[in-house]
């Protein structure tokens, strides 16, 4: 890397970042989520990208390679730590359903074109149906973030909105699994390619070296430790597993996440200081990576992107969105809980894991075809982050029309109430997480109506939680938060107010002269507000 | 032993010793097993970065628990694991140490820098520099004399010209006055230590570390003018660009840091990261002191910045402690255990003869500053240290003079080996004989240590409190 082009570079960055111009522009939703998503990292390090020598070619800097090998491995340990049993498993399996349906098509219609086109590219077919499994991976995955950020932010515990926000929230965080096993799939075909074996071992290895790692630390978790050194010890074990992943040519990623899952579902709760401990240095660690995906990406073109590029940001979103429009509606064991058709709108955002797996293949099988899959994840995620509150915007209004609007499971469909038995239905009552979490929420912002034209709703909603303190640009997902905890349906099911009412939202809230979408009618779920931390997610 | 302690050790061994055990099977198991990329490349550094930062947290557990500062602990792994020793970490596998070690020491440096206020240096300017001075003259010239007495017994001293002869003994001589800050700084947050003696120590070391850099830069160039080795660049160009260009050039990255602090401050540890990468590959490109560079950052920010400095430290404290202990434990992979039994009998005779010097300059020097009594007693023990520049100075004997400058290395680098184990543990034991061992807590006041501004009063090498 030219030294001085480096720091030209990042003067000139921090030149353009003071202008008044850009400071504008900053209050523009589509610039804050590119920011809060970590993707403007990925133009800068375009721009950085631009000035090494060998640009445009797979020659990546051997100093730089351990670190950013560790934090794909770093993000796919936080992935893995957010599949805690204890959490998913009151979950209803339709739920997980439903969720994984969108991701599910989108991994099979993206990877089916992707193979076809590297087997015409002439790939040998294994490799083609491995690079396509990286590419479909990568498109199946969407991040939970922005959903997350907008459904903190509205008022009532229960409505179209919210159940649409709060199934795309847990869709996009369990859409990472899918993508984990097909990446282990993908990596272990690769590398029976190269190095003997069979493709069943090789994930076997990255299962028990992942498996290895967790309870290794778990072990290590159980002495007495400061936060510090809990730090240490957590990106020393992620080091450690990413480089069994990297020695191994199997994804970083993927053996980090086992790690994680692994570590998170032994017993105890180890792993919780240090998620804390790591939260710490999260954030430099996914930006480094960000930047990292914009600085190999730089100068690469091939014509085998002016298709994956489309097939990534049109064609995903077109899949996802169609497929959530048909699995729309009730989902059993929440009672209340109805989803728009738009819900599958809240599932454009990129996130991290997706160019995460790409740049595992593009460090292990450093060919050009693995750099244009990088590029083409990388500039499709720029466009898909900017995309995302656009398409968000549409869940919203969509989601709050009149004709949008849902009942409880009990008036939609008649039927008598499930039984404690019934498949997806807790054993017994809890209460709702995301209810507690409204209680003690401080006063947030609401939901306006839908009459400020195109992307005001979702500035409004979004802007405030996006520019607060508290937002990470995370890429891992609390599931608990997403869905509430099932509700048996024998529990009498308090119908909201604005049900009884049966008064559109929009035309409720300009009666009362409050803009609020629920501000017309009377808040039989909404106790009182009072002033507090944020909800804890 | 009692059924407590039993229960301890017992607890010791399933929290560290079985689980460090499991990490060594992995790693064996991975260089035996033919697998993947086999230890060479890249790839297969993560792995190594992975084990010294899993062996650099137990190594610092067990040195803490017997006393030694937790560097140690981070060292005797890193030895322990490296090349030289066992050979679990190959050389191929520590190509991420260059990189590694050129953000660590700016990270250090920026710290340093951030130590240093001008109110206090004004008030104790005379102790520093007559302590420095003393140490100064008395090192550079004792350790040339003493290699000039005994030059029949170093094989690679000129044995028939005696210019030449002192020429090299006046190079080694600028070399051995030299200490580490960077263990300094290291050892002084870990014990959250504070008070005359570890304010005296960190000031004297910076000091000295600015004045070897010159004095090895007057030592290289007339060297290379007496002896006709190497490039020829003129003593005053030469010191010119390699100082004041790093003196302008902190001043430059203390301007943008504290811009960035006051306009964005945002990711503040990312983006000190980002900018002691930079100075490192800023600096090896145009041939300045990264060092030098990076203290003089901290030291604007500090003291001529008008954001508060405190945000710039903890935005390093933030992510230090990972960086150090795999600065430390990539250090000492690097011994060379083999060139130390080489070079033996003169190391450790050069080894005592140093400590000797750097005692007495201490003596005369705080004598003459006329300080507490504390100091004049146990201000030696924070100067035996040697570590990153000292290697790097070494390195530039080696290139520069090709004749005898690798046989210097060689025994220069045996030297640091020693000095890099057993100054931490002095400088420890001094620090707790002087009883400023846990004196730092916030608001100190000028000469604060690191340890005052970590927001988990952790300090740059956590954990040593507990």
């Amino acid at each position: 890397m030219s030294a001085a082009a480096f720091v030209g570079v990042l003067l000139l960055l921090a030149a353009i970042s003071s202008s008044r111009r850009l400071q504008q522009m900053r209050s523009s939703l589509w610039v804050v989520q590119l920011a809060n998503s970590g993707y403007l990292f990925v133009l800068i390090g375009y721009l950085l990208g631009l000035t090494r020598p060998g640009v445009g070619t797979a020659d990546f800097h051997p100093e730089l390679m351990p670190a950013i090998s560790m934090i794909t491995g770093w993000i796919g340990f936080s992935v893995g730590m957010a599949f805690h049993h204890r959490v998913l498993r009151p979950l209803p399996r339709r739920a997980f359903a439903v969720a994984l349906v969108p991701a599910s098509a989108t991994f099979g219609a993206v990877g089916l074109v992707a193979a076809v086109a590297f087997w015409l590219w002439g790939v040998p077919l294994s490799s083609a149906a491995a690079a396509a499994a990286v590419l479909g991976a990568t498109a199946a995955t969407s991040a939970p973030t922005l959903a997350a950020a907008v459904r903190r932010r509205t008022r009532a515990s229960r409505n179209p909105v919210l159940s649409s926000l709060r199934m795309a929230e847990f869709s996009a965080g369990m859409d990472a699994g899918l993508a984990l096993v097909a990446g282990m799939v993908a990596f272990a075909v690769l590398a029976h390619g190269s190095g003997g074996h069979n493709a069943l071992t090789w994930c076997g290895l990255t299962l028990a070296g992942g498996g290895a790692v967790g309870l290794i630390s778990w072990l290590f978790l159980g002495a007495s430790l400061s936060n510090d050194e809990r730090l240490l010890l957590g990106v020393g074990m992620i080091a450690f597993a990413a480089g069994l992943g990297g020695w191994l040519n199997l994804s970083p990623a993927v053996v980090g996440a086992v790690a994680g899952v692994t570590l998170v579902n032994l017993p105890g709760d180890r792993m919780t200081l240090l998620q804390r401990a790591l939260a710490q240095v999260e954030r430099p660690a996914l930006v480094v990576l960000l930047v990292t995906l914009g600085y190999y990406s730089a100068g690469v073109f091939g014509w085998l992107m002016l298709l994956l590029v489309p097939l990534l940001t049109a064609g995903r979103a077109f899949v996802k969105v169609q497929v959530a429009r048909k699995f729309h509606g009730e989902i059993t064991g929440f009672a209340g809980l109805r989803t728009a058709p738009e819900w599958g709108f809240g599932l454009i955002s990129q996130g991290h894991l997706g160019p995460v797996l790409a740049l595992g293949l593009a460090l292990v099988w450093h060919d050009p075809l693995a750099l244009q899959i990088l590029a083409s994840v990388a500039l499709a995620g720029v466009v898909n982050e900017f995309a995302a509150p656009i398409a968000l915007q549409r869940l919203l209004e969509g989601a709050a029309r009149p004709g949008g609007r849902e009942t409880t499971a009990r008036q939609q469909s008649g039927r008598q109430p499930a039984r404690a038995s019934d498949p997806g239905v807790a054993a017994a009552p809890e209460p709702e997480p995301e209810q507690s979490a409204s209680a003690s929420a401080p006063a947030q912002t609401p939901l306006p109506p839908s009459v400020g034209g195109p992307l005001i709703t979702a500035s409004a909603i979004a802007l405030p939680a996006m520019r607060a303190e508290a937002l990470p640009m995370s890429p891992t997902f609390d599931p608990s938060s997403s869905l509430p905890t099932p509700v048996p349906l024998e529990t009498p099911v308090p119908v909201p107010a604005e049900e009884v009412h049966r008064v559109p939202a929009t035309e409720a809230a300009l009666a009362s002269g409050d803009p609020r979408p629920n501000a017309g009618a009377p808040q039989a779920e909404d106790p009182p507000a009072p002033q507090g931390e944020e909800p804890q997610r | 032993m009692s059924d407590t302690r039993l229960h301890r050790a017992l607890l010791r061994l399933l929290h560290l010793g079985l689980p460090m055990a499991g990490c060594l099977a992995v790693l064996v198991w991975l260089r035996h097993s033919g697998l993947g990329v086999n230890g060479v490349g890249p790839q297969s550094t993560t792995l190594a970065v992975g084990f010294l930062l899993i062996g650099a947290f137990v190594g610092g557990q067990l040195a803490a628990r017997v006393g030694l500062p937790r560097i140690s602990g981070y060292l005797l792994v890193g030895l322990a694991a490296g090349p030289h020793v066992s050979g679990l970490i190959t050389t191929d596998m520590l190509v991420a140490g260059k990189a590694l070690n050129g953000i660590a020491v700016a990270l250090i440096a920026l710290t340093a820098g951030g130590e240093i206020k001008v109110d206090w240096v004004k008030t104790q300017i005379r102790r520093l520099t007559l302590i420095t001075g003393s140490q100064l003259v008395i090192g550079l010239f004792g350790a040339t004399l003493v290699v000039m007495l005994g030059r029949s017994f170093i094989p690679f001293m000129p044995q028939d010209s005696f210019v030449d002869g002192l020429v090299v003994a006046f190079v080694f001589g600028s070399i051995a006055v030299a200490s580490s800050p960077t263990v300094t700084i290291a050892v002084i947050a870990e014990t959250r230590a504070d008070g005359p003696l570890s304010r005296t120590v960190i000031g004297v070391t910076i000091l000295k570390d600015v004045c070897v850099i010159v004095l090895f830069a007057i030592a290289l160039a007339v060297a290379r003018d007496v002896l006709g080795d190497g490039a020829n660049e003129s003593l005053v160009w030469s010191l010119t660009r390699e100082l004041g260009g790093s003196v302008l050039a902190g001043v430059g990255v203390g301007v943008a840091v504290s811009w960035f602090l006051e306009k964005i401050n945002r990711d503040v540890p990312v983006f000190t990261l980002a900018v002691c990468f930079g100075i490192s590959q800023a600096a090896s490109a145009l041939h300045l002191e990264a060092l030098l560079i990076a203290l003089t950052a901290g030291f604007y920010v500090e003291n001529f910045a008008k954001v508060d400095g405190h945000r710039l430290i903890a935005g390093v404290e933030r992510v230090s402690l990972p960086v150090f202990a795999l600065f430390f434990a990539l250090a000492g992979a690097k011994v060379n255990v083999g060139k130390l039994v080489e070079f033996g009998p003169i190391a450790l005779a050069l080894i005592a003869t140093r400590a000797g010097l750097i005692y007495l300059g201490t003596l005369v020097g705080t004598r003459l500053a006329q300080v507490e009594p504390v100091v004049k007693k146990l201000a030696w023990t924070g100067f035996i240290s040697q570590a990153g520049v000292t290697l790097a100075l070494s390195a530039i004997v080696a290139r520069t003079f090709p004749t005898w400058g690798p046989d210097a290395e060689v025994l220069i680098i045996a030297m640091i080996a020693v000095h890099e184990l057993v100054g931490p543990v002095l400088f420890h034991y001094g620090l707790k004989k002087s009883g400023e061992v846990g004196k730092a807590v916030d608001g100190a006041g000028p000469g604060e240590t690191v340890a005052d501004r970590s927001p988990s009063g952790d300090g740059l090498t956590a954990g040593a409190a507990s």
